[in-house]
């Protein structure tokens, strides 16, 4: 195929990284990406800072437009640059021996770190498989960029291998069909399968069950808590479900117009939500065991991306809210070790208990 | 016909011809809706749960008429929808049924000002004298919480939820009998569907509306719902009150389905229900009992005689062999 002896770009000097804590996969580290439009600049994501340690995931949760994918996409280096840019921070990727800044890394270089240490799952299994190629020749593309020297016989073993590792059992015959053939639930096994083909360090999953029914999302989830371990890898699991995050995530992150407002493990954050927005997530969740009259609602919408408050962004919509809070933005402030909080209501209650 | 409902529906079907062959001949049919019954009591909710493809959103379009039936009956008020001619359908039947779409980015004229837009069926049927119009919508938009001067702007100036909320006062300006709301909170955010559920109770309460609420989310359907069915490929499986299927709920289906729904609580990692494999395809569904290729506790019977669907006590029908037939 065309790629296959493509030179390989060399990765620049200044996108070497040093690991602030070597157990850690992915540490980003007040990353800020800004979208520059005529209306404005969007920051998307402004200064968010958060590790992923190996082998577990790590929930991020939001509601859209809270920069949840944006980060994703910086991660991946898949945005389009401009009107989107990276302003400050780093996303250092943890490679074993040495570490690189993927913020710092150019375009051609990014190709070797894409889909082989870094792999990601796309919401839409639909839009995401190319419907002009088989699911066989797709799956080969990826492993053949990454490893060009690989036989052929190795390959298409290695491809049924991959789809019967996602559990398709057909996948002899699988491997010869195009995406329209396949079901919602299928295309999202293949793209899980894509994403593992190189058994990569970290994957991100961004909303991947959010396009499919619930019986299926339960299969899809069961699979990969399952293959987490398998093949040892980390997860970045991007939602709006809380119900997701509680299944699958040990660490779980808060999103709110770009920023972190509230992180800690999945214990912490469910058993002791901090944050009136974290607060108020949960409540809103329609439940079983849920049985008031009204649901509760946080009223108001997400703030416009453009023209943000200096002030906290939650403070027009929240029910807690004090003098204090039309100061300038809280910091972020540790409750314990790894419980994180930016709210100056939860920080009060928390200095006097 | 008991006078309490407001919407009756009997054994309604809608079959699609596929075309095959040389001459493009009907080969067979997709049952798409095949023989599903039931009844809208006044100001209650009645919920379609279901999975993607199991006709639930063609029986909301078929009792509006937007897509013919192929058989069955259904009557609204006591009159006969299907028999109706279009002028007929018009003047007696659209002003008494609305419908909330599930996109309120697609549902909306671009180029119509919200005001116009929920205006317009008002003034095609005349609902209220001319010089009122503007003081009827503007009071129409209050009662869905949108401000007066959101009357002159256009829907891409919207967030998603404010345009769920247009789509609702659109509907609710005819002054309905009866909503078919057909998943209107599924593109919608956590903290804004938790708004919008609220509205639509709110706007019961008030006006005495019934729902016919469409949805595959089962959480939402607990909090809006008096009575539920459970659609599986064309037909419905299980139908109780809200309470009694969330209690009880006895086809297999209907497990599964509850089961799937992931919990916000990470003590309890619990053990659920995984059905094997997916929904199969309507145009080929398998023979007697169509769940039976998915079903934890299929039995040899199931794939020879199709379960009756029975009253077991108190309304919870169900139509499955694991229960005496």
């Amino acid at each position: 195929m065309w790629f296959k002896n493509r030179e390989k770009a060399p990765i620049a000097a200044e996108a070497s990284a040093n690991m602030k804590d070597s157990s850690n996969v992915l540490e980003i580290d007040d990353l800020k990406v800004h979208f520059f439009t005529d209306d404005g600049v969007v920051k998307a994501v402004d200064g968010i800072s958060l590790d992923i340690p190996k082998n577990t995931t790590v929930g991020i949760v939001g509601e859209s437009g809270c920069g949840k994918s944006v980060t994703s996409m910086s991660i991946m280096r898949l945005l389009q640059e401009p009107p989107a840019s990276i302003v400050g921070g780093e996303i250092r990727l943890n490679l074993g021996d040495d570490a690189l800044d993927l913020a710092k890394m150019n375009k051609d270089s990014m190709r070797r770190i894409r889909g082989k240490e870094v792999a990601m799952i796309f919401q839409e299994p639909m839009t995401s498989l190319n419907p002009v190629f088989t699911i066989g020749e797709q799956l080969m593309e990826g492993i053949l960029v990454h490893r060009p020297d690989i036989g052929n016989a190795e390959l298409k073993g290695k491809v049924i291998e991959l789809l019967k590792m996602v559990g398709i059992s057909r996948s002899e015959e699988i491997v010869k069909s195009y995406p329209h053939e396949l079901s919602g639930g299928m295309k999202q096994r293949v793209v899980i399968a894509m994403a593992l083909s190189c058994e990569p360090r970290l994957i991100i999953a961004d909303e991947p069950t959010t396009a499919l029914d619930v019986t299926i999302q339960a299969q899809v989830l069961e699979l990969m808590r399952e293959l987490k371990d398998r093949i040892h890898t980390s997860i970045m699991l991007i939602t709006h479900d809380l119900g997701v995050v509680a299944e699958m995530a040990e660490m779980v992150v808060v999103m709110y117009a770009g920023r972190i407002v509230e992180q800690g493990t999945v214990y912490e954050i469910f058993e002791n939500p901090l944050h009136p927005y974290t607060r108020g997530l949960m409540k809103a969740r329609p439940t079983k065991d849920n049985k008031s009259k009204r649901l509760y609602s946080i009223e108001g919408n997400v703030p416009s991306p453009v023209g943000l408050p200096d002030y906290c962004y939650f403070h027009n919509r929240c029910e807690e809210s004090e003098e204090d809070c039309k100061n300038e933005y809280p910091t972020l402030v540790s409750v314990t070790p790894t419980h994180k909080v930016s709210c100056y209501v939860a920080n009060k209650e928390n200095k006097n208990a | 016909m008991p006078d309490n409902n407001i919407l009756v529906v009997e054994e309604l079907k809608k079959y699609y011809p596929l075309k095959g062959g040389i001459i493009k001949h009907t080969v067979k049919y997709v049952k798409s809706v095949d023989g599903v019954s039931f009844s809208v009591g006044r100001g209650k909710t009645f919920a379609l749960v279901g999975e993607s493809g199991c006709g639930k959103t063609t029986v909301g379009r078929t009792i509006l008429r937007l897509t013919e039936p192929t058989g069955g009956r259904a009557y609204l008020d006591g009159q006969d929808i299907f028999r109706m001619r279009q002028k007929e359908l018009a003047k007696n039947i659209r002003p008494k049924m609305q419908m909330i779409f599930q996109d309120p980015f697609a549902s909306l004229n671009p180029r119509i000002p919200v005001g116009e837009a929920i205006k317009e069926p008002v003034r095609a049927h005349r609902l209220v004298p001319k010089e009122e119009l503007m003081e009827y919508t503007l009071d129409i938009m209050k009662h869905c919480g949108l401000p007066s001067y959101f009357a002159g702007r256009y829907p891409h100036e919207f967030s998603g939820g404010q345009r769920q909320r247009i789509c609702i006062a659109r509907a609710l300006a005819m002054k309905p009998a009866l909503i078919i709301a057909d998943e209107p909170v599924s593109a919608l955010d956590v903290s804004i569907q938790a708004q919008i559920i609220n509205l639509m109770k709110d706007l019961q309460e008030e006006y005495g509306l019934s729902y016919l609420f469409i949805s595959h989310d089962l959480s939402v359907v607990e909090y809006l719902a008096d009575e539920v069915g459970v659609m599986y490929l064309g037909s419905i499986v299980e139908h109780a009150d809200k309470e009694e299927l969330f209690r009880n709920p006895m086809h297999p289906y209907t497990r599964a389905l509850l089961s799937a729904v992931p919990i916000a609580d990470p003590y309890r990692k619990m053990k659920r229900i995984v059905l094997g494999s997916d929904i199969p395809s309507p145009s080929n569904p398998p023979r007697a009992c169509k769940f039976h290729t998915r079903c934890p506790h299929a039995m040899p019977i199931c794939s020879e005689i199709a379960p009756k669907y029975k009253d077991y006590g108190g309304g919870h029908c169900v139509a499955c062999h694991l229960y005496p037939q």
